[in-house]
């Protein structure tokens, strides 16, 4: 049985089957990801000044993803005019160019744009004066001009002043290099940091709320002592690790910028915490090396800047992890033609097989697309 | 009847060979993982029964409940006090307290019970049953084509609606039950309810909203691509028509939800705050530890762009079947088809702009408010189009008062009193009374239940015999169709009268508490006696409509192969190209590729000599009559 127009074209469409199938697939896509980005705007519209950090991200390794991605654009299609002109190690040559600038904007995402963050952390205070004294212990006694300048830089300045915010909700942002334990015995990072940067993200919380509720009975234990969370239990690493006191080096919502030699995160915040400073920040000589100790009664939350951090992280990780996961699935189609059994298939027929790799880079130029929207709206503006 | 003799003699003569010289498939490949659209129709069909009966079941163990708060529900409670899960206690000892204590459903069990069965109503058991099952049985033989566009995506539309009824199924019996937010799962509360039943639920809709994507996506592509030679637009049995706009809704309303589900699934996985302001209170004194800054509201929308739509997925296939099922049965041409299927296409547009008149009474302001009752007003026009279409083409027809032509029939005013009971519901100043009361319940039901559910019982009597050869018992068929009128109209009118009252919805003991009708010291409750008496009314109307169905699933398995055997390919003498080939249709539906030559409903037509009353759509028979109608045009 064949079914009518597989690889030849309808003539009153216009369109082989797969080309209809694939538009009507992407038209789907733009209304998932249409969906998302209305929940974008109708959270950002609605966000309370100080919550909508997108000062933090990276435009520059953010840009030079674009420019990867649109670079793949054009590979893919120089793949597909190959194999119209029946060239076909000119088809496996760009194809894999695709593939290889796709490896890198995913390598870029989740091996450095993504753990950076996780291990990345925000302080806000207890009290007003718990937080001045942490603030004048960084940055001196005349903080607060420092102070503004971190926060227009981290949130929108044109909408958002830190003058409307108490002091004690902003946030003093680091690396945790090392905690306090309730035997006034430090652990070093390595010891508190032995775990995945993906389950780090998860293990480092904090909020005082929780205080009250430690002897929450709700709570159970496994054989080793850790706790087993249930739905609706806030994962507070403080009480689980009976920690008195963090050590934090600051990084003034400077995340990445000092770290962008590194590919791994950990060692990208030791490094950070003998790093000298690039001369960015007034007063910065006098602050290399400088390990903060918070007490916990000092802390209101602490919090990696993981999904749960703030609603624009969530909203950040959410967006670009989909439209990660897309690439990927992008990359493994891609893969399946460069297999020794699509020399099969194109000896065949050429014609379906061609009409294959059309598909493919429509749908690649679609999460391309994407990328063109996320870009902005996460990183610019 | 020539086409239907050649077709007959070739069958005869290539005996079970398909006609295509195919090698012959395993069983496994020819009945599992089966890539013909008629297999996979089937499996579709089989797989949503099952559903539509386990969703029945749920209801009729909560009808019983609420007629009798205090006593244990008989067959199905010592079961389920057994096998079913056990709620996480709040206690905090990591205890676990039973949801079905003593054979009674506790409140939580009826909310499990009352989420689930609005989620296997809608998305196991009618969208697959009118839109997946039906629709690709029919569409492809109604078309023309060989098969449907993409026959393995085909496949992996089903096995993925396969998983998600798992998934579905399993959260009943994990530890906390299954979901309990209703079906519409309303954030805060879904996002915050202490059982993993939510997530299970979201994840089983992310599998059952990709199934309906690669499903509507391939529907689209064969409606557009797979016409036969002659088939033009315009010739198309209306039913496809239905099926393609409910494609696109499909395809382009189910993504939001989509989204939705996967936000709502972080704030459940990674605790973020999508749909949780800040300073939500949860069970309990203090705010809840989320970071804040969602809104419940998101996902409200989110959720209706889907769910206004979702309504017209139910309900078009349905009027599809109704529509061929009347023109074949009265032998005269549909009333209007054109205006028909203008009707359809504006209905499937304009039914994505009317979504927040599900949400009138979340604060929104008089202006949006107006909008939305103003865009809610103008849907009623199409939808009353296809229903005047309908009852016109009655109009001196010589009805044969068969039973899928009974369902059909009754379709119309069941469908009529669910959509003119919906326009108090769309002006959102008697919104402000009906909301949430029974009232609502008994309007989308008299839409979905007596109207969507006796078009698909319709389409299985009808489409019975071609699928099996055999006809469906006709003594039985009416027993089932007078019963389920009968049983469908006692459960649900009183419903009215019970919302009008101020009856909530989602009650666990029907009121009881509320009425205060147990506490002698009340002498006036809130709800009267016999307004709760109903309670006990519509109860015994739900079992007897269980009774009835039991003589619908005896015959429907026992006309299988035992059914009186179908005359001809074509018993009903229609004039689709479905009934012109041989039954049960080949591998590849067609033995030679038809030709169209004529609209779908030439029925009684003077100026043809063919010597029956119809026109078979591959009849080369010319119609001077037709001729001129097109000229017209």
């Amino acid at each position: 049985m064949e079914i009518p127009y597989y690889d030849k074209e309808r003539p009153d469409t216009g369109l082989y089957n797969g080309k209809a199938g694939i538009w009507l697939f992407l038209a789907s896509e733009v209304m998932l990801f249409g969906a998302l980005f209305s929940a974008y705007v109708l959270l950002r519209v609605g966000a309370e000044p100080g919550t909508w950090s997108m000062g933090l991200m990276n435009q520059w390794v953010g840009a030079f993803n674009t420019l990867i991605l649109i670079a793949s654009s054009a590979t893919i299609v120089m793949a597909w005019v190959c194999l119209k002109l029946n060239d076909w190690k000119g088809f496996r040559k760009w194809k894999w160019a695709t593939v290889v600038f796709a490896f890198i904007f995913l390598a870029v995402k989740w091996s450095y744009e993504w753990p950076a963050k996780f291990t990345h952390y925000d302080v806000t205070f207890a009290t007003n004066e718990s937080a001045s004294k942490v603030f004048t212990d960084v940055l001196g006694e005349n903080f607060e001009d420092q102070q503004k300048s971190i926060w227009e830089r981290r949130y929108d300045p044109t909408k958002e002043h830190a003058g409307g915010v108490d002091l004690k909700d902003r946030p003093l942002d680091g690396h945790i290099v090392a905690y306090i334990d309730s035997n006034n015995v430090e652990h070093s990072i390595d010891e508190a940091w032995g775990i995945p940067f993906w389950s780090h993200a998860f293990a480092w919380r904090h909020d005082r709320k929780n205080i009250e509720k430690e002897k929450d009975k709700s709570i159970r234990y496994d054989k080793d002592g850790r706790p087993v969370y249930k739905q609706g239990h806030y994962r507070d690493t403080f009480r689980d690790k009976d920690i008195k006191a963090i050590i934090i080096v600051p990084a003034h919502g400077t995340w990445d910028r000092e770290s962008s030699g590194d590919k791994h995160a950990s060692r990208a915040t030791v490094k950070y915490a003998e790093a000298k400073h690039d001369g960015n920040h007034a007063n910065s000589d006098a602050h290399e090396h400088h390990r903060i100790t918070i007490a916990r009664e000092d802390i209101s939350r602490l919090s990696s800047y993981e999904p749960a951090h703030s609603t624009f992280f969530a909203t950040y990780y959410t967006l670009t992890g989909l439209h990660a996961l897309h690439v990927l699935g992008g990359i493994l189609v891609m893969l399946y033609h460069l297999l020794p059994v699509s020399r099969r298939v194109y000896e065949k027929n050429p014609v379906q097989f061609t009409n294959r790799i059309e598909i493919t880079g429509l749908f690649w130029h679609f999460v391309d697309l994407v990328w063109i929207f996320l870009f902005p709206i996460l990183y610019l503006f | 009847m020539e086409t239907t003799t050649q077709s007959e003699t070739e069958q005869n003569e290539h005996g079970d060979d398909h006609g295509h010289g195919h090698a012959e498939q395993s069983f496994l490949t020819k009945y599992i993982f089966s890539t013909d659209h008629k297999v996979i129709g089937i499996q579709y069909g089989i797989g949503s029964l099952v559903f539509l009966l386990i969703g029945f079941i749920l209801i009729m163990g909560m009808r019983w409940q609420m007629a009798k708060p205090d006593t244990p529900v008989p067959v199905l409670g010592p079961i389920l006090e057994k096998v079913y899960a056990h709620e996480i206690a709040l206690d905090g000892e990591g205890k676990t307290v039973p949801i079905f204590k003593d054979g009674k459903i506790t409140a939580s069990g009826y909310n499990q019970f009352g989420a689930m069965h609005g989620t296997i109503m809608v998305f196991l058991a009618i969208v697959p049953l009118g839109f997946a099952a039906f629709g690709n049985y029919v569409v492809p033989l109604q078309i023309g084509a060989p098969d449907m566009c993409f026959p393995r995506v085909n496949m992996a539309s089903f096995w993925a609606f396969f998983a998600g009824c798992i998934v579905m199924t399993v959260s009943f019996f994990i530890p906390g039950g299954a979901a309990q937010a209703g079906w519409t799962s309303y954030s805060p509360l879904a996002s915050v309810i202490p059982t993993d039943g939510q997530s299970y639920w979201l994840v089983g809709m992310v599998l059952l909203i990709t199934s309906s994507l690669l499903g509507a996506v391939n529907f689209i592509a064969t409606i557009i691509q797979l016409r036969a030679p002659g088939m033009t637009w315009f010739r198309l049995p209306f039913f496809v028509w239905a099926q393609f706009v409910t494609a696109f809704l499909l395809l382009l309303a189910f993504p939001p939800l989509e989204a939705a589900g996967i936000m709502q699934l972080m704030d459940r996985v990674c605790d973020t705050s999508f749909f949780l302001p800040s300073g939500v209170f949860a069970a309990g004194t203090e705010p809840m530890n989320v970071s804040g800054g969602g809104s419940p509201l998101l996902w409200q929308h989110l959720f209706w762009f889907l769910g206004h739509p979702e309504v017209y997925v139910l309900i078009l296939p349905a009027i599809g079947m109704v529509t061929e099922i009347l023109s074949n049965n009265t032998r005269r041409p549909i009333w209007g088809y054109k205006l028909m299927v203008g009707g359809v296409l504006v209905l499937g547009f304009l039914s994505f702009i009317v979504w927040a008149h599900h949400m009138y009474l979340t604060g929104m302001s008089s202006k949006i408010a107006t909008f939305f009752q103003t865009t809610t007003m103008i849907i009623s026009i199409p939808s009353v189009i296809l229903l005047t279409c309908l009852f016109m083409s009655l109009w001196r027809g010589a009805i044969r008062f068969n039973t899928p032509s009974m369902f059909a029939l009754a379709f119309l005013p069941m469908f009529g009193i669910g959509g003119l009971t919906g326009l108090p519901l769309g002006f959102n100043f008697t919104d402000l009374h009906l909301h949430d009361s029974y009232y609502v319940i008994a309007h989308f039901h008299y839409v979905v239940a007596p109207g969507t559910i006796f078009a698909l019982f319709a389409g299985l009597y009808y489409w019975f015999p071609k699928m099996t050869g055999r006809r469906m018992s006709e003594y039985w068929g009416k027993v089932h169709f007078w019963g389920s009128l009968i049983f469908m109209n006692i459960i649900f009118m009183p419903m009215f009268i019970q919302g009008f009252a101020g009856m909530s919805r989602r009650m666990s003991d029907g009121g009881a508490t509320y009425s205060m009708i147990n506490n002698p010291d009340v002498t006036s409750g809130a709800l009267t006696d016999s307004i709760m008496n109903m309670n006990s009314l519509i109860t015994m109307g739900a079992f007897g409509m269980g009774l009835v169905q039991v003589v619908f699933i005896v015959n429907f398995f026992w006309s299988i192969r035992n059914g009186e055997k179908a005359d001809g390919d074509n018993p009903w003498k229609a004039t689709t190209l479905e009934w012109q080939t041989p039954t049960p249709p080949p591998h590849g539906n067609f033995l030679t590729e038809p030709k169209v030559y004529h609209g779908p409903y030439e029925y009684s037509n003077p100026d043809v000599d063919n010597g029956e009353d119809f026109l078979a759509q591959n009849d080369p028979h010319k119609s001077t009559s037709e001729d001129i109608r097109e000229a017209q045009a």
